[in-house]
């Protein structure tokens, strides 16, 4: 059949743009992605957004499908179309720069103000590894997510927390600084501590939820929130 | 069009995948007082690196000794490859391993707290750490907060169209910003290519859409050799878009199916049935659907619904999410789609084991080099390594060309930059007479009928032609967007000019190799044939244009080359 899609779009240098609707054969098996590669070839040859590995592992494509963050290669199409009219626009809390295409400057500032990366306290490797025996089997399972992040923004996007208070790190930055919150190896801790407990850290997300629910990797953005949290309670009795 | 701003450095490194990143932090750690820069056309973690799921081998078990893994490597690659740049490749995968660890990644461990490692074709070991089923992902993102907090300087969403060279000497490269539609121009001592493989040049392939090959053709638009080009992996079952559906699948009992219902491995390995070789099953998946018993639109059956719908949830959810998402299959239901899919670039930038290529200051490293360590075929989990270790030791190599203090001659240098811009510009003025998507069409299908799983001297020979033919129609393309922020049109249409070069070169060497060797099956040649083809391929161009054929010896320093291979 053909799918109907109103797509956003926004010429460079404008910071207002409107949808346009395209008419793309939909066949069974098309992922949302591959309608964008048609509407490129095809239709427009301008049409702007992001990919690369079209197999949900890259974290370019997250656009909002019907008002919902989420990767345009991991959703079938088909299925939507039929449904009805399928609106696509670019992630929110982010500023677009063309058409799907937003801007990321934001996102990965909040990223490196949590300085994500492990602090050794030896410049060696571990030949044993048994730091992950000090772990819980609940943290081991938290720890493995956040490594699963492919920082697509879709969390970011859709956080109403970050839309009333653009000082909060959101919920990507929080994953990370989990990652490394509890890492027996790290030697940043006092950092991480003081960065969790800022007016703009993990402390200020109110669990709206929507982190978890809108994130295609299955990362949990809010029980890692959460766990920092018990443990920053924990610290203050 | 003019330059918006000039940028100068030591070194500037093209690509941050594994291999670009691994070097750019490498230099970081050693060599502080160099000026980096790394530029990439997406992101850094986004970078196809981030796909591999397997892993990458290294012998760090107790029991395992690097030399089993060079000769592994040496078998698995034909005896095509280096046996001095696989030294290199074994002796310091342990290395590369522990290096990974050291910045912070999250290699699967044994219970007693050595590294877990599984099973992969070809290697008489477990040779292959991981982390879980995302290796690649968890390697590339631990390397990116390493290069952040090393202050590495990214450049990132930069896209690199030319390399400036005067007489075999590189100068630097023009490049612009998808972000703000800046055109610079960087001028570098050294420069280096780890811009991936080229798989997008045929129309099935498991390959990020990115991978286009173009480090690999500036490096040959400016007059470096490409080597053993005609070599490209086919991995059996890949969906109709492309993607990977494992091995595991085949592992667990799925079935292939012709369109007549027929388990038709029975007809090619009777034995082995769908568990024979990786390009037994290749071809004999191709051979059906060439002789017609495929389904409409080229394709077989990966039929798992036997399994039934407990085993299918509990040991193959991987798959079965992956069939749901990007085919629409539930496969507790319905059979995949699955047709052959290309996998790997084995041939690439000529380069020898200081990774260095025959333009003084330009380097390659990683898929899109040919340093020569898989020879006709690689091995699964040497792919990563190689960008890793390669990519490290460029973080050596590269530093010590520019010990003596190497600075290019500048005195043409805006001259050749002007005509490098020229160039350019032309591809946005006058008439378009063809469209990039049909010629992109055109040689994606052409590619794999004529140099795919069977390759014949006569359709290769009218494949050749045609390829030369989209070349000549690739010059009436044009550009209509003269923004270059985000143009999607432009990037389409460089790509498509890089991926012609290759796919040019690559009819070429599959021509003049009339033998069988790793993934370069002929019908016409079905046997090995050491004495006269024992040798590397080059392809390079001349100034006039023309594509120029030649040969290499093969490096051979300790292990003598097998006539057959069997396992
Ligand atoms: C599905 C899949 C699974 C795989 N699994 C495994 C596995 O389990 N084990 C294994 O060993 N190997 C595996 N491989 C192969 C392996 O992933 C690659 O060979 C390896 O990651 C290549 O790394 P690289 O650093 O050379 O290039 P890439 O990671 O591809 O990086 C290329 C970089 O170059 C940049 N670039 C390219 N062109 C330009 C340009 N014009 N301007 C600017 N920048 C540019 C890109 O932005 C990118 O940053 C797999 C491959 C695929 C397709
Ligand atoms: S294209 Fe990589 S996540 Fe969608």
């Amino acid at each position: 059949m053909k799918g109907r899609y109103d797509i956003y779009r926004q010429r460079p240098g404008e910071t207002r743009g409107s949808r346009q609707t395209f008419e793309i054969e939909t066949p069974a098996g098309a992922t949302l992605l591959e309608i964008f590669h048609a509407i490129q070839a095809d239709v427009d040859p301008s049409f702007a957004y992001r990919y690369s590995c079209r197999g949900a592992i890259c974290g370019s494509c997250a656009v909002r499908i019907n008002g919902v963050a989420g990767l345009a290669c991991k959703t079938q199409a088909l299925p939507l179309a039929e449904k009805g009219v399928v609106v696509v626009d670019p992630l929110t809390n982010l500023p677009t720069i063309k058409d799907l295409v937003a801007d990321f400057t934001a996102f990965w500032e909040a990223y490196d103000k949590v300085r994500p990366h492990l602090e050794r306290q030896h410049e060696q490797h571990d030949d044993r590894l048994t730091w992950r025996d000090k772990l819980s089997a609940k943290h081991l399972d938290q720890l493995s997510r956040a490594v699963d992040c492919i920082k697509c923004a879709a969390c970011l996007s859709d956080c109403p927390k970050r839309k009333l208070m653009p000082e909060y790190i959101g919920p990507q930055a929080c994953v990370q600084l989990y990652k490394f919150y509890f890492d027996p190896r790290d030697a940043a801790h006092d950092f991480r501590v003081a960065e969790a407990a800022a007016p703009g850290g993990a402390v200020a997300c109110d669990s709206y939820t929507n982190c978890v629910k809108v994130c295609p990797k299955d990362v949990r953005p809010l029980r890692a929130i959460n766990f920092i949290k018990q443990d920053l309670a924990s610290r203050s009795k | 069009m003019r330059i918006d701003q000039r940028f100068d450095f030591d070194v500037v490194i093209v690509g941050a995948g594994l291999a670009g990143l691994s070097s750019a932090l490498t230099i970081a750690e050693n060599h502080p007082q160099l000026k980096v820069a790394v530029l990439s056309k997406v992101h850094p973690v986004r970078s196809h690196s981030g796909a591999a799921q397997g892993g990458i081998n290294a012998a760090v078990a107790a029991d395992d000794r690097w030399e089993d893994h060079y000769y592994d490597t040496l078998k698995g690659g034909w005896f095509l490859a280096d046996q001095d740049a696989v030294h290199l490749l074994s002796e310091n995968a342990a290395n590369a391993i522990y290096t990974f660890d050291r910045w912070g990644a999250h290699f699967d461990r044994n219970p007693d707290g050595t590294f877990a490692q599984r099973a992969f074709g070809g290697q008489r070991h477990n040779r292959t750490c991981y982390v879980a089923d995302k290796t690649g992902h968890a390697l590339l993102n631990t390397l990116y907060e390493q290069a952040v907090h090393k202050r590495v300087a990214v450049f990132d969403e930069w896209f690199v169209c030319s390399l400036i060279v005067d007489d075999g000497e590189l100068l630097g490269l023009l490049a612009f910003s998808n972000k703000t539609g800046r055109l610079g121009y960087f001028a570098a001592r050294a420069a280096l290519l780890a811009t991936g493989g080229a798989g997008r040049v045929f129309g099935q392939s498991s390959n990020a859409l990115i991978n286009t090959g173009d480090g690999m053709a500036l490096a040959f638009r400016a007059g470096a050799a490409l080597k053993d080009i005609e070599f490209f992996q086919i991995h059996p079952t890949g969906l109709l878009n492309g993607i990977l559906i494992t091995e595991g699948a085949r592992g667990e009992g799925a079935y292939l199916v012709n369109k007549n219902g027929e388990r038709f491995m029975q007809r090619y390995a009777p034995q082995f049935m769908e568990l024979a070789p990786r390009d037994l099953v290749s071809r004999s998946i191709q051979r059906e659907i060439n002789d017609g018993r495929g389904f409409e639109g080229g394709y077989v059956h990966l039929d798992l619904r036997h399994l039934g719908a407990e085993k299918i949830k509990e040991r193959l959810p991987q798959i079965r999410e992956i069939a749901i998402y990007f085919a629409g299959v539930d496969p507790i239901e319905q059979p995949i789609p699955v047709r052959p899919t290309v996998h790997y670039t084995m041939g690439g930038v000529d380069v020898n084991t200081d990774c260095a290529s025959t333009i003084r200051g330009l380097f390659a490293a990683g898929e899109a080099s040919c340093v020569s360590v898989h020879g006709a075929n690689r091995l699964g989990g040497n792919s990563l390594l190689e960008a890793m270790v390669f990519g490290i030791h460029t973080g050596h190599t590269i530093p010590a060309f520019l010990a003596n203090g190497h600075q290019p001659k500048r005195s043409r240098e805006e001259e050749l930059v002007d005509a490098a811009l020229a160039d350019f510009a032309a591809l946005f003025t006058g008439k378009a007479t063809e469209t990039v998507p049909v010629l992109r069409n055109e040689m994606e299908t052409t590619m794999v009928a004529s140099f795919g799983l069977f390759r014949h001297h006569d359709t290769m020979e009218s494949g050749l032609q045609k390829i030369a033919d989209l070349a000549r129609r690739y010059r009436s393309v044009r550009v209509k967007e003269t923004n270059l922020v985000f143009n999607s049109e432009l990037i389409r249409a460089l790509e498509l000019g890089f991926m012609l070069d290759i796919a040019h070169a690559c009819a070429l060497a599959s021509l003049d190799r009339r033998e069988s060797r790793g993934s370069h099956y002929r019908d016409d040649f079905p046997q090995m044939d050491n004495p006269n083809f024992l040798r590397h391929s080059l392809v390079t161009r001349e100034t006039d244009g023309s594509l120029k054929r030649s040969q290499k010896a093969v490096t051979i320093v300790d292990t003598q080359p097998l006539d057959t291979i069997k396992y």
